[in-house]
């Protein structure tokens, strides 16, 4: 790579790095963990760096490579969460903005999706892809995502309306 | 509120990155220089072996002279230091018994939890240093490794007591958290320790680190220590891991 191609690539990676490491950190759930994903990202990124120069939509694909770099880390045995079936502590249902406890629960209810359909939720509504980039990013059918997307949005609507509180008094 | 506001609030304020782009330049241009010499190296072995192939078919005629190969990249086990030689084994070792572990780029932080941040690398520096004290001499490495959330000063001793010096005695000391001893496959001796240990980061409360020390006997008088103290109460390798590593045979002194 020439001195140009490098100044452009630090250029590319220091504008992008906020939401990369924001978008790491959902998928991962950890700083150290997000601040590594996004090492590994940048130094695909760099040795591919005419691929993705020249790719239709440069971030679709930066966050492909993002989210591969998370699958493929958490592929590895020690990173296999464990699941739970406990349900999380209730929330303060009286305000309309999210509270400190909804970000606390919406923060544990992402933990608790499978990886691919937290990637699905990630990539759809945090980074706003559409469904077809998604789709090809995680190599699955649109239907797929579709189905995976409505079926975690149906923890997720409960805290954007507010519902949690009938929801929780449903399940009492 | 879109889910994108409420996924940004979930997130809240991120920490300072710890991401080091000239790093990771620099690992990049090592990788693709690394990859170009093996490249050639391999394309020069491939001349020579269609050479030497032809030599053998026209048996009895002139004798084929392949091109000069000047010093090869590679390095025979035979010709290694031996400092490199006991690097290459304790790697080799770490490899087979936990792969995939991850490093924390650089030497000498080894002993200071507090520059434990910062993005983990695929490749250890892992320096090697002999030592000799009163009663035994070897050699030691260590590094920082990083295993999912998990980081850890890990280390690797092998040793033998100098002449006259009694061997260490292979029981339980007592103070420990938890302590066991076994025999492995070949008469080895093996005790797992799980030791007391606390840490305060400046604003945090106290932690006790996970902090375990196994050591192997060998019936020849060599001693195999792995050592991984955390920076969390949990523990960088299984207990099993880590005796693995502690027996692999390729683990002696040069």
């Amino acid at each position: 790579m020439n001195r140009r191609d490098e100044d452009e690539f630090r250029e590319f990676v220091a504008a992008r790095l906020d939401p990369l490491r924001r978008t790491a950190y959902l998928l991962c759930r950890d700083w150290h963990t997000a601040d590594d994903l996004v090492s590994i990202t940048a130094g695909r990124l760099y040795r591919h760096w005419r691929r993705v120069r020249a790719a239709d939509n440069v971030d679709a694909y930066v966050r492909g490579v993002l989210t591969h770099a998370w699958l493929d880390e958490r592929r590895r045995p020690w990173r296999r969460e464990r699941s739970s079936d406990d349900l999380p502590d209730q929330p303060d249902p009286g305000s309309g903005e999210p509270t400190l406890a909804d970000r606390e629960l919406l923060w544990d209810l992402l933990g608790r999706l499978a990886p691919r359909r937290r990637a699905v939720v990630v990539l759809r509504f945090y980074c706003d892809l559409s469904v077809e980039q998604t789709a090809e990013i995680l190599g699955v059918s649109t239907g797929t995502v579709k189905s995976q997307a409505a079926r975690a949005l149906e923890h997720l609507r409960l805290l954007a309306g507010n519902e949690m509180a009938m929801e929780y008094g449903r399940r009492a | 509120m879109t889910y994108q506001q409420i996924l940004d609030e979930a997130i809240g304020a991120p920490p300072p990155p710890a991401i080091d782009l000239d790093q990771i330049i620099g690992r990049e241009t090592r990788r693709a220089r690394r990859r170009r010499t093996g490249a050639y190296a391999m394309s020069a072995a491939a001349v020579l072996a269609v050479t030497v192939g032809g030599g053998l078919v026209v048996t009895g005629g002139p004798t084929a002279t392949g091109p000069v190969i000047a010093g090869s990249p590679g390095t025979s086990v035979a010709e290694q230091t031996p400092e490199a030689r006991v690097r290459t084994a304790m790697l080799a070792a770490l490899d087979r018994a936990a792969p995939g572990l991850r490093w924390l780029p650089g030497g000498g932080r080894e002993n200071n939890m507090a520059e434990w941040s910062g993005p983990a690398v695929a490749e250890p520096s892992w320096p090697v240093n002999r030592f000799s004290h009163l009663s035994a001499s070897g050699w030691i490495g260590a590094g920082v490794a990083v295993r999912g959330d998990v980081r850890a000063r890990l280390s690797i001793e092998i040793s033998r007591p100098k002449a006259g010096q009694p061997a260490e005695p292979v029981g339980c000391r007592g103070p420990e958290r938890a302590c066991g001893t076994s025999l492995g496959p070949n008469g080895e001796r093996i005790r797992v320790m799980e030791l007391e240990a606390r840490y305060e980061a400046p604003g945090q409360p106290v932690i006790r680190p996970g902090d375990r020390t196994v050591d192997v006997f060998r019936p020849d008088g060599t001693r195999v220590r792995v050592d991984a103290m955390s920076r969390s109460e949990e523990f960088l390798l299984t207990a099993a891991e880590m005796t693995a590593i502690a027996l692999d045979p390729a683990l002696s002194l040069p």
